[in-house]
């Protein structure tokens, strides 16, 4: 419960964080954009009268018609598209790198929001069977969501659907473990016996620095990347601490985190 | 080189061996007590035995053979509730008096098995409850602390 209390904590106060940072990001944004918008329209001053000489001069001609007055402002498009992502780095490393031990499957789904802010969720499931050199063995496995956001690094070709991408994530675990086959061996008496810790539950959850890129491959079709720096927030120690955490990785206050995406952009 | 760094730091796995200090024994220092006539008040004093043999019962493997030493480390079963051993002592209190004894210290202790980590197990800490002890040479015992954990300090005093 403790676990549970100090993650709903850390979670207000990112979203608090992060809801005074994306205001002041979208007044800003705002600002920019009616700049852009209209460069000239309180700088240029057209007299009718004047239009005549102003074209004899050389100086650019101006469309009566259109002025800024009555052109149309351009709207911004706000949502641009969904994208679905599934992960291939962790089932290729469960396959290939940690010998069968871990098995973890994790998608994502992000919203596009004027190529530009990625409000991003995550979830998996991993399985973890690890039996030590002295025989302990840890088996525990769970499920883990991860909610954030990304912000397009790019400033040039927003619109081409190829993004660098940086962000935040705020990570929650809950798993099942055991550990088994703990021998306790005295080697004066020559006694020893072996004990287990059967059926335990434990939250735990996390904040992520992520850093990646997202490219269009083929029509819908995109591929990309990301790595993660973790920190966890849960790292007091308890009667029994787990050995792996489903989403973060290997038990530490910090870690890394790779992932390799194929998805689809809706 | 950048994603081969990643991999390989997403690939590292826990270190394998366990490198905590796991030592956990009992300490026992052995005192006289000195009659101060002035003041008229006991002391305690380190006693050195000349010769210091000790093992546990029912077990062959001495832990001291013959030292000259103040102190004993004193190694309790973690798989019981109870551990005796025999010190064995030759010293000379003057130059006419040589004395050759020997003592069963039964120490009775609880076990706490405590979670260190996959790799390291499980540490078995005592706490002390009581002793049991002949009066060949040893006449009483100070507890000093009860906690027997990977602390090296002492834990009990046999007086002489």
């Amino acid at each position: 419960m403790k676990d549970i209390s100090v993650c709903i904590i850390s979670l207000a106060l990112l979203l608090a964080t992060a809801g005074v940072s994306a205001q002041t990001a979208v007044q800003a944004d705002s600002l920019l954009q009616d700049s852009v918008r209209f460069p000239l329209q309180d700088s240029v001053l057209v007299v009718p009268e004047m239009q005549d000489t102003l074209h004899t001069a050389g100086t650019l001609p101006v469309d009566t018609a259109n002025t800024p007055e009555e052109q149309p402002a351009e709207k911004i498009k706000i949502y641009e598209g969904t994208a679905l992502k599934v992960d291939l780095f962790n089932p290729l490393y469960a396959l290939f790198g940690s010998g069968g031990e871990i098995q973890a499957y994790e998608a994502l789904v992000h919203v596009n929001l004027q190529n530009k802010y990625f409000p991003t969720i995550e979830a998996g499931y991993a399985h973890v069977s690890h039996t030590a050199k002295n025989e302990a063995a840890f088996n525990g496995g769970g499920v883990f969501s991860r909610i954030g956001a990304d912000f397009n690094l790019m400033k040039k070709n927003k619109e081409s659907g190829n993004y660098f991408l940086g962000g935040l994530r705020f990570g929650m675990a809950q798993q099942k473990f055991s550990i088994t086959g703990i021998h306790i061996t005295d080697g004066y008496w020559n006694t020893s016996q072996t004990i287990s810790y059967p059926d335990r539950t434990k939250f735990d959850c996390w904040a992520e620095v992520v850093g990646g890129a997202h490219v269009k491959v083929y029509k819908g079709f995109n591929m990309g990347w990301s790595v993660r720096f973790k920190f966890l927030i849960t790292r007091k120690e308890e009667v029994l601490h787990t050995w792996y955490i489903p989403g973060f990785g290997y038990k530490a206050n910090t870690t890394f985190g790779f992932n390799y995406y194929i998805g689809y952009t809706f | 080189m950048a994603i081969v760094s990643v991999l390989t730091l997403s690939g590292c796995t826990p270190d394998e061996e366990c490198r905590k200090e796991n030592i956990i024994r009992m300490k026992a220092m052995l005192y006289t007590q000195s009659f101060n006539e002035a003041k008229q008040t006991y002391t305690a004093v380190e006693h050195t035995p000349d010769s210091l043999s000790v093992w546990g019962v029912g077990n062959d493997s001495l832990l001291y053979d013959k030292a000259r030493t103040n102190y004993v480390y004193l190694p309790l079963d973690k798989n019981a509730e109870s551990s005796s051993f025999v010190l064995h002592y030759w010293y000379s209190p003057d130059e006419n008096t040589h004395i050759d004894a020997q003592d069963t210290l039964t120490v009775l202790y609880v076990n706490q098995n405590t979670y260190i980590s996959l790799e390291c197990g499980c540490f078995v800490y005592q706490t002390l409850q009581d002793f049991r002890f002949t009066r060949q040479a040893l006449d009483s015992i100070e507890v000093l602390n009860q906690q027997v954990n990977t602390f090296d300090e002492g834990h009990i005093r046999l007086y002489y």
